[in-house]
Protein backbone atom coordinates (compact mmCIF):
# COMPACT_ATOMS: atom_id res chain seq x y z
CA UNK A 1 0.00 0.00 0.00
CA UNK A 2 1.39 3.03 -0.98
CA UNK A 3 1.83 5.90 1.42
CA UNK A 4 0.73 9.21 1.62
CA UNK A 5 3.50 10.99 1.21
CA UNK A 6 4.46 8.79 -1.70
CA UNK A 7 1.02 9.26 -3.65
CA UNK A 8 2.01 13.29 -3.07
CA UNK A 9 5.15 12.61 -4.39
CA UNK A 10 4.12 10.89 -7.53
CA UNK A 11 1.16 13.62 -8.02
CA UNK A 12 4.01 16.41 -7.55
CA UNK A 13 6.31 15.05 -10.46
CA UNK A 14 3.20 14.17 -12.96
CA UNK A 15 1.68 18.05 -12.43
CA UNK A 16 6.21 19.26 -13.45
CA UNK A 17 5.32 16.80 -16.62
CA UNK A 18 2.30 18.44 -17.36
CA UNK A 19 3.63 21.94 -16.99
CA UNK A 20 6.21 21.25 -19.24
CA UNK A 21 4.23 19.33 -21.74
CA UNK A 22 1.83 22.24 -21.50
CA UNK A 23 4.25 24.25 -22.41
CA UNK A 24 5.63 22.55 -25.32
CA UNK A 25 2.16 22.22 -26.86
CA UNK A 26 1.92 26.22 -26.57
CA UNK A 27 4.97 26.98 -28.08
CA UNK A 28 4.79 23.91 -31.12
CA UNK A 29 1.27 26.06 -32.01
CA UNK A 30 2.92 29.04 -32.57
CA UNK A 31 5.56 27.52 -34.21
CA UNK A 32 3.32 25.40 -36.47
CA UNK A 33 0.74 28.73 -37.81
CA UNK A 34 4.49 30.31 -38.85
CA UNK A 35 5.64 27.21 -40.30
CA UNK A 36 1.91 26.46 -42.24
CA UNK A 37 2.03 30.35 -43.44
CA UNK A 38 5.42 29.49 -45.32
CA UNK A 39 4.57 26.26 -46.57
CA UNK A 40 1.07 27.67 -47.83
CA UNK A 41 2.70 30.85 -49.35
CA UNK A 42 5.52 29.38 -51.05
CA UNK A 43 2.44 27.38 -52.87
CA UNK A 44 2.15 30.08 -55.85
CA UNK A 45 5.11 29.92 -56.78
CA UNK A 46 5.49 25.83 -56.94
CA UNK A 47 2.00 25.82 -58.89
CA UNK A 48 2.91 28.39 -61.61
CA UNK A 49 6.60 26.75 -62.15
CA UNK A 50 5.02 23.51 -62.50
CA UNK A 51 2.64 25.11 -65.37
CA UNK A 52 5.12 26.48 -66.80
CA UNK A 53 6.92 23.52 -67.41
CA UNK A 54 3.78 21.43 -68.69
CA UNK A 55 3.71 24.44 -71.31
CA UNK A 56 7.36 24.06 -72.17
CA UNK A 57 7.65 20.23 -72.54
CA UNK A 58 4.22 20.11 -74.22
CA UNK A 59 5.42 22.32 -76.72
CA UNK A 60 8.72 20.69 -76.92
CA UNK A 61 6.57 17.79 -77.57
CA UNK A 62 9.93 15.27 -77.32
CA UNK A 63 12.07 14.67 -73.77
CA UNK A 64 15.69 15.02 -74.66
CA UNK A 65 16.65 17.26 -72.08
CA UNK A 66 19.06 15.37 -69.91
CA UNK A 67 16.75 15.70 -66.53
CA UNK A 68 13.70 15.10 -68.37
CA UNK A 69 14.98 11.31 -70.01
CA UNK A 70 14.19 8.03 -67.76
CA UNK A 71 17.22 5.52 -67.53
CA UNK A 72 16.19 2.25 -66.05
CA UNK A 73 18.42 0.33 -62.90
CA UNK A 74 21.78 1.79 -61.17
CA UNK A 75 21.09 3.38 -58.21
CA UNK A 76 18.71 5.42 -56.59
CA UNK A 77 19.37 8.22 -53.72
CA UNK A 78 16.43 9.71 -51.34
CA UNK A 79 16.67 12.82 -49.75
CA UNK A 80 15.20 11.40 -46.67
CA UNK A 81 13.71 14.73 -44.40
CA UNK A 82 12.86 14.35 -40.92
CA UNK A 83 12.92 16.24 -37.67
CA UNK A 84 16.13 17.06 -35.48
CA UNK A 85 13.93 16.75 -32.09
CA UNK A 86 11.73 13.94 -31.39
CA UNK A 87 8.08 14.03 -29.05
CA UNK A 88 6.20 14.50 -32.02
CA UNK A 89 4.49 11.24 -32.14
CA UNK A 90 4.99 8.65 -34.78
CA UNK A 91 5.83 11.40 -37.29
CA UNK A 92 9.55 10.09 -37.84
CA UNK A 93 8.74 6.76 -37.47
CA UNK A 94 6.20 6.36 -39.71
CA UNK A 95 8.02 7.81 -42.75
CA UNK A 96 11.42 5.41 -42.04
CA UNK A 97 8.96 2.36 -41.82
CA UNK A 98 8.01 3.09 -45.18
CA UNK A 99 10.64 4.35 -46.50
CA UNK A 100 12.13 0.72 -45.10
CA UNK A 101 9.80 -1.08 -47.27
CA UNK A 102 11.18 1.05 -50.30
CA UNK A 103 13.12 -1.51 -51.99
CA UNK A 104 14.34 -2.46 -55.43
CA UNK A 105 11.80 -4.56 -56.46
CA UNK A 106 10.28 -5.68 -59.59
CA UNK A 107 8.25 -3.13 -60.21
CA UNK A 108 10.33 0.09 -60.32
CA UNK A 109 13.44 0.15 -61.82
CA UNK A 110 16.13 1.30 -59.59
CA UNK A 111 18.94 -1.89 -58.06
CA UNK A 112 20.28 -0.04 -54.72
CA UNK A 113 19.06 2.93 -52.58
CA UNK A 114 21.20 5.47 -50.97
CA UNK A 115 20.10 8.05 -48.35
CA UNK A 116 20.91 11.60 -47.93
CA UNK A 117 19.75 12.50 -44.46
CA UNK A 118 18.35 16.07 -43.22
CA UNK A 119 17.59 15.76 -39.48
CA UNK A 120 18.74 13.94 -36.69
CA UNK A 121 15.64 11.28 -36.24
CA UNK A 122 16.18 9.37 -40.12
CA UNK A 123 19.50 9.43 -39.51
CA UNK A 124 19.57 7.49 -36.31
CA UNK A 125 17.37 4.90 -37.55
CA UNK A 126 19.00 4.19 -40.48
CA UNK A 127 22.47 4.24 -38.94
CA UNK A 128 20.82 1.47 -36.38
CA UNK A 129 19.60 -0.60 -38.93
CA UNK A 130 22.73 -0.35 -40.87
CA UNK A 131 20.94 1.53 -43.97
CA UNK A 132 23.12 3.12 -46.52
CA UNK A 133 23.50 7.37 -45.67
CA UNK A 134 26.20 8.42 -48.55
CA UNK A 135 25.46 12.40 -46.76
CA UNK A 136 23.69 13.54 -43.59
CA UNK A 137 23.23 16.83 -41.88
CA UNK A 138 21.79 17.21 -38.18
CA UNK A 139 20.81 19.46 -35.36
CA UNK A 140 21.42 22.84 -37.63
CA UNK A 141 18.54 25.88 -37.66
CA UNK A 142 15.72 25.22 -40.07
CA UNK A 143 16.69 28.59 -42.01
CA UNK A 144 20.40 26.72 -42.47
CA UNK A 145 18.39 23.52 -43.78
CA UNK A 146 16.91 24.92 -46.31
CA UNK A 147 20.38 26.56 -47.35
CA UNK A 148 22.30 23.19 -47.43
CA UNK A 149 19.45 21.02 -49.26
CA UNK A 150 19.42 24.00 -51.74
CA UNK A 151 23.18 23.82 -52.30
CA UNK A 152 22.67 19.93 -52.05
CA UNK A 153 20.52 19.51 -55.04
CA UNK A 154 22.63 21.52 -57.01
CA UNK A 155 25.30 19.01 -56.38
CA UNK A 156 22.67 16.29 -57.32
CA UNK A 157 21.56 17.84 -60.44
CA UNK A 158 25.03 18.03 -61.78
CA UNK A 159 26.15 14.13 -60.74
CA UNK A 160 22.39 12.80 -61.98
CA UNK A 161 23.59 14.68 -65.33
CA UNK A 162 27.06 13.26 -65.02
CA UNK A 163 25.36 9.60 -64.70
CA UNK A 164 26.43 9.13 -61.35
CA UNK A 165 22.69 7.68 -60.14
CA UNK A 166 19.50 7.06 -62.60
CA UNK A 167 16.60 8.46 -59.71
CA UNK A 168 15.85 10.95 -56.61
CA UNK A 169 13.42 10.71 -54.36
CA UNK A 170 12.50 12.73 -51.66
CA UNK A 171 11.15 11.38 -49.04
CA UNK A 172 9.37 13.64 -46.02
CA UNK A 173 5.75 14.18 -44.50
CA UNK A 174 3.27 15.98 -46.04
CA UNK A 175 0.99 18.50 -44.52
CA UNK A 176 -2.27 17.94 -44.86
CA UNK A 177 -3.56 19.98 -42.18
CA UNK A 178 -2.97 19.84 -38.41
CA UNK A 179 -3.95 16.69 -38.16
CA UNK A 180 -3.10 14.56 -40.36
CA UNK A 181 0.63 14.32 -41.96
CA UNK A 182 0.55 11.80 -44.79
CA UNK A 183 4.59 9.77 -45.14
CA UNK A 184 5.28 10.92 -48.76
CA UNK A 185 7.83 9.96 -51.65
CA UNK A 186 7.94 11.73 -54.28
CA UNK A 187 10.17 10.99 -57.60
CA UNK A 188 11.73 14.46 -58.11
CA UNK A 189 14.37 13.00 -60.55
CA UNK A 190 13.91 12.50 -63.49
CA UNK A 191 11.59 15.09 -63.91
CA UNK A 192 8.01 13.69 -65.04
CA UNK A 193 6.29 16.34 -67.21
CA UNK A 194 3.50 17.66 -64.88
CA UNK A 195 0.40 17.43 -66.34
CA UNK A 196 -1.36 20.60 -67.14
CA UNK A 197 -4.27 21.06 -64.52
CA UNK A 198 -5.01 24.38 -65.83
CA UNK A 199 -8.16 23.80 -67.72
CA UNK A 200 -7.69 25.79 -71.26
CA UNK A 201 -6.10 29.21 -70.41
CA UNK A 202 -2.37 28.02 -72.11
CA UNK A 203 -4.20 24.77 -74.06
CA UNK A 204 -2.84 24.96 -77.78
CA UNK A 205 -1.12 28.39 -77.89
CA UNK A 206 2.27 28.87 -79.34
CA UNK A 207 4.54 30.32 -77.08
CA UNK A 208 7.33 32.71 -78.19
CA UNK A 209 10.72 31.92 -75.76
CA UNK A 210 13.22 34.01 -75.55
CA UNK A 211 16.22 33.34 -75.35
CA UNK A 212 15.19 29.75 -77.14
CA UNK A 213 13.20 27.04 -75.71
CA UNK A 214 16.30 25.02 -74.75
CA UNK A 215 17.65 27.29 -73.14
CA UNK A 216 14.62 28.44 -70.68
CA UNK A 217 14.18 24.47 -69.77
CA UNK A 218 17.97 24.36 -68.98
CA UNK A 219 17.70 26.63 -66.21
CA UNK A 220 14.15 26.26 -65.55
CA UNK A 221 14.24 22.41 -64.69
CA UNK A 222 16.96 22.50 -62.50
CA UNK A 223 14.47 25.42 -60.29
CA UNK A 224 11.68 23.10 -60.20
CA UNK A 225 13.77 20.36 -58.63
CA UNK A 226 14.97 22.68 -56.48
CA UNK A 227 11.63 23.93 -55.56
CA UNK A 228 10.17 20.70 -55.50
CA UNK A 229 13.12 19.76 -52.79
CA UNK A 230 12.21 22.50 -50.68
CA UNK A 231 8.97 22.35 -50.63
CA UNK A 232 8.97 19.31 -49.13
CA UNK A 233 11.71 20.69 -46.59
CA UNK A 234 8.34 23.42 -45.73
CA UNK A 235 6.10 20.70 -45.23
CA UNK A 236 7.92 18.62 -43.05
CA UNK A 237 8.96 21.45 -40.89
CA UNK A 238 5.07 22.20 -40.48
CA UNK A 239 4.41 18.55 -40.05
CA UNK A 240 6.39 18.47 -37.30
CA UNK A 241 5.19 21.52 -35.41
CA UNK A 242 1.85 19.82 -35.57
CA UNK A 243 2.75 16.62 -35.04
CA UNK A 244 4.45 17.70 -31.55
CA UNK A 245 1.12 20.28 -31.08
CA UNK A 246 -1.09 17.07 -31.13
CA UNK A 247 1.06 14.48 -29.08
CA UNK A 248 1.90 17.52 -26.38
CA UNK A 249 -2.25 18.02 -25.81
CA UNK A 250 -2.45 14.20 -25.56
CA UNK A 251 0.13 14.05 -22.92
CA UNK A 252 -1.43 16.86 -21.38
CA UNK A 253 -4.23 15.19 -21.15
CA UNK A 254 -3.27 12.03 -20.25
CA UNK A 255 -1.00 13.32 -17.51
CA UNK A 256 -4.26 15.21 -16.28
CA UNK A 257 -6.02 11.94 -15.73
CA UNK A 258 -3.43 10.42 -13.74
CA UNK A 259 -3.29 13.51 -11.66
CA UNK A 260 -7.86 13.07 -10.86
CA UNK A 261 -7.02 9.02 -10.37
CA UNK A 262 -3.86 9.79 -8.16
CA UNK A 263 -5.87 12.40 -5.76
CA UNK A 264 -8.83 10.25 -5.93
CA UNK A 265 -6.32 7.34 -4.58
CA UNK A 266 -4.84 10.09 -1.91
CA UNK A 267 -8.30 11.37 -0.44
CA UNK A 268 -9.17 7.84 0.30
CA UNK A 269 -5.37 6.77 2.16
CA UNK A 270 -6.24 10.22 3.75
CA UNK A 271 -9.46 8.98 5.03
CA UNK A 272 -8.01 5.72 5.91
CA UNK A 273 -5.29 7.13 8.22
CA UNK A 274 -7.78 9.00 10.06
CA UNK A 275 -10.38 6.71 10.41
CA UNK A 276 -7.71 4.13 11.97
CA UNK A 277 -6.74 6.51 14.07
CA UNK A 278 -10.16 7.42 15.73
CA UNK A 279 -10.49 3.46 16.47
CA UNK A 280 -7.04 3.49 17.86
CA UNK A 281 -8.00 6.76 20.09
CA UNK A 282 -11.76 5.18 21.03
CA UNK A 283 -10.63 1.95 21.74
CA UNK A 284 -8.19 3.21 24.33
CA UNK A 285 -10.22 4.65 25.64
CA UNK A 286 -12.96 2.39 26.21
CA UNK A 287 -10.07 0.45 28.00
CA UNK A 288 -9.63 3.28 30.45
CA UNK B 1 -8.33 46.72 -71.69
CA UNK B 2 -5.57 46.27 -68.85
CA UNK B 3 -2.91 43.40 -68.48
CA UNK B 4 -3.55 41.70 -64.61
CA UNK B 5 0.60 41.37 -63.84
CA UNK B 6 1.46 39.21 -60.51
CA UNK B 7 4.67 38.86 -58.77
CA UNK B 8 5.57 35.43 -56.87
CA UNK B 9 8.70 34.98 -55.35
CA UNK B 10 9.21 31.29 -53.50
CA UNK B 11 8.29 32.84 -50.02
CA UNK B 12 4.77 34.85 -51.16
CA UNK B 13 2.97 36.49 -53.50
CA UNK B 14 4.85 39.97 -53.82
CA UNK B 15 2.01 41.74 -56.12
CA UNK B 16 -1.00 41.68 -57.79
CA UNK B 17 -2.31 44.10 -59.91
CA UNK B 18 -4.08 45.53 -62.85
CA UNK B 19 -1.61 47.66 -64.88
CA UNK B 20 -1.93 49.29 -68.77
CA UNK B 21 1.92 48.53 -69.51
CA UNK B 22 4.26 47.05 -68.26
CA UNK B 23 8.14 46.83 -68.67
CA UNK B 24 10.00 43.28 -67.87
CA UNK B 25 13.67 43.32 -67.58
CA UNK B 26 14.03 39.82 -70.07
CA UNK B 27 17.39 38.26 -70.33
CA UNK B 28 18.08 39.97 -73.60
CA UNK B 29 16.59 43.17 -73.13
CA UNK B 30 13.96 44.90 -71.70
CA UNK B 31 10.19 44.08 -73.22
CA UNK B 32 7.47 45.85 -73.46
CA UNK B 33 3.89 43.93 -73.16
CA UNK B 34 0.53 45.81 -73.71
CA UNK B 35 -2.76 44.30 -73.77
CA UNK B 36 -3.01 41.51 -76.93
CA UNK B 37 0.55 40.78 -76.85
CA UNK B 38 1.05 36.83 -78.12
CA UNK B 39 2.04 34.69 -75.48
CA UNK B 40 5.69 34.91 -74.43
CA UNK B 41 7.90 33.00 -72.05
CA UNK B 42 11.44 34.52 -71.15
CA UNK B 43 14.47 34.54 -68.63
CA UNK B 44 14.66 38.02 -66.97
CA UNK B 45 17.58 39.11 -65.02
CA UNK B 46 18.44 41.48 -62.74
CA UNK B 47 16.55 44.57 -63.38
CA UNK B 48 13.85 47.27 -62.65
CA UNK B 49 10.34 46.05 -63.66
CA UNK B 50 7.96 49.14 -64.18
CA UNK B 51 3.99 49.30 -64.85
CA UNK B 52 1.93 51.85 -65.55
CA UNK B 53 -1.78 51.68 -63.78
CA UNK B 54 -3.89 55.05 -63.34
CA UNK B 55 -1.44 57.67 -65.24
CA UNK B 56 1.20 56.67 -62.21
CA UNK B 57 4.21 54.45 -62.95
CA UNK B 58 5.31 52.03 -60.27
CA UNK B 59 8.72 50.34 -59.84
CA UNK B 60 9.99 46.85 -58.74
CA UNK B 61 13.32 45.51 -58.39
CA UNK B 62 12.96 41.33 -59.66
CA UNK B 63 16.11 39.62 -59.91
CA UNK B 64 16.44 36.73 -61.79
CA UNK B 65 13.55 34.17 -62.94
CA UNK B 66 11.13 33.88 -65.84
CA UNK B 67 7.89 35.45 -67.03
CA UNK B 68 5.26 34.54 -68.65
CA UNK B 69 2.85 36.37 -70.53
CA UNK B 70 -0.20 34.67 -71.65
CA UNK B 71 -3.83 36.14 -72.76
CA UNK B 72 -3.41 39.81 -70.88
CA UNK B 73 -2.40 38.23 -67.55
CA UNK B 74 1.58 38.49 -66.56
CA UNK B 75 2.88 35.99 -64.21
CA UNK B 76 6.63 36.86 -63.27
CA UNK B 77 8.60 34.13 -61.10
CA UNK B 78 11.41 35.96 -59.41
CA UNK B 79 14.02 34.38 -57.49
CA UNK B 80 13.79 36.96 -55.27
CA UNK B 81 11.84 40.58 -55.74
CA UNK B 82 11.56 44.12 -53.44
CA UNK B 83 9.28 46.59 -54.02
CA UNK B 84 10.20 49.98 -53.95
CA UNK B 85 9.32 50.48 -50.19
CA UNK B 86 11.31 47.48 -48.84
CA UNK B 87 14.75 48.60 -50.71
CA UNK B 88 17.29 49.77 -47.49
CA UNK B 89 19.38 51.85 -49.55
CA UNK B 90 21.94 51.90 -46.70
CA UNK B 91 22.25 47.52 -46.42
CA UNK B 92 22.34 47.97 -50.34
CA UNK B 93 25.50 50.42 -50.50
CA UNK B 94 27.22 48.00 -47.69
CA UNK B 95 26.43 44.93 -49.65
CA UNK B 96 28.02 46.30 -52.49
CA UNK B 97 31.15 47.60 -51.39
CA UNK B 98 31.43 44.06 -49.64
CA UNK B 99 30.53 42.48 -53.71
CA UNK B 100 33.26 44.41 -55.08
CA UNK B 101 36.17 44.07 -52.68
CA UNK B 102 35.21 40.04 -52.95
CA UNK B 103 35.13 40.28 -56.25
CA UNK B 104 38.25 41.82 -56.64
CA UNK B 105 40.39 39.08 -54.90
CA UNK B 106 38.70 36.46 -56.53
CA UNK B 107 39.25 37.95 -60.00
CA UNK B 108 43.40 37.54 -59.00
CA UNK B 109 42.40 33.65 -58.20
CA UNK B 110 41.76 30.92 -60.91
CA UNK B 111 39.80 29.02 -58.41
CA UNK B 112 37.14 31.22 -57.93
CA UNK B 113 35.38 31.37 -60.56
CA UNK B 114 32.08 30.80 -58.61
CA UNK B 115 32.98 33.33 -56.08
CA UNK B 116 33.48 35.78 -59.34
CA UNK B 117 29.67 34.41 -60.61
CA UNK B 118 28.29 35.24 -57.15
CA UNK B 119 29.44 38.32 -56.50
CA UNK B 120 29.35 39.92 -60.17
CA UNK B 121 25.38 38.57 -59.11
CA UNK B 122 25.23 40.54 -56.18
CA UNK B 123 26.48 43.47 -57.53
CA UNK B 124 24.00 43.29 -60.18
CA UNK B 125 21.19 43.24 -57.91
CA UNK B 126 22.44 46.41 -55.76
CA UNK B 127 22.90 48.50 -58.70
CA UNK B 128 19.05 47.03 -59.45
CA UNK B 129 18.25 48.64 -56.37
CA UNK B 130 20.09 51.85 -56.92
CA UNK B 131 18.06 52.45 -60.17
CA UNK B 132 14.62 51.92 -57.75
CA UNK B 133 15.62 54.71 -55.51
CA UNK B 134 16.99 57.31 -58.14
Amino acid sequence: MATLKDIKLRMVSIENTQQITKAMKMVAASKMRKAEENASQSKPYADKLKSIISNLSGGQGDASHPLLTHRDGGKALVLLITTDRGLCGGLNTNLCKQLQNFVPNDSNNFDLVELITFGKKGTEFFTNRGGSISESFRDRKESEYAGILGNTVQELIQKYIAGEFNHLFVAYNRFKNVISQIPTIQQVLPIEPPENEEDATSEGTEFIFEPSGEGILDTILPQYVENQAFTALLNNIASEHAARMTAMDAATNNAGDMLSALEIQYNRARQAAITSELIEIISGAEAI
Amino acid sequence: MTLTLEIVTPQSILLSTEAEYVTIPGEIGELGILPGHIPLLTNLQSGVLSYKTGGSEEKVAVHYGYAEVCKDKITVLAKTAELKDDIDLERSKIALETAEKKLEKALKDVDQVDVVERMQMKIQRAITRHHILD
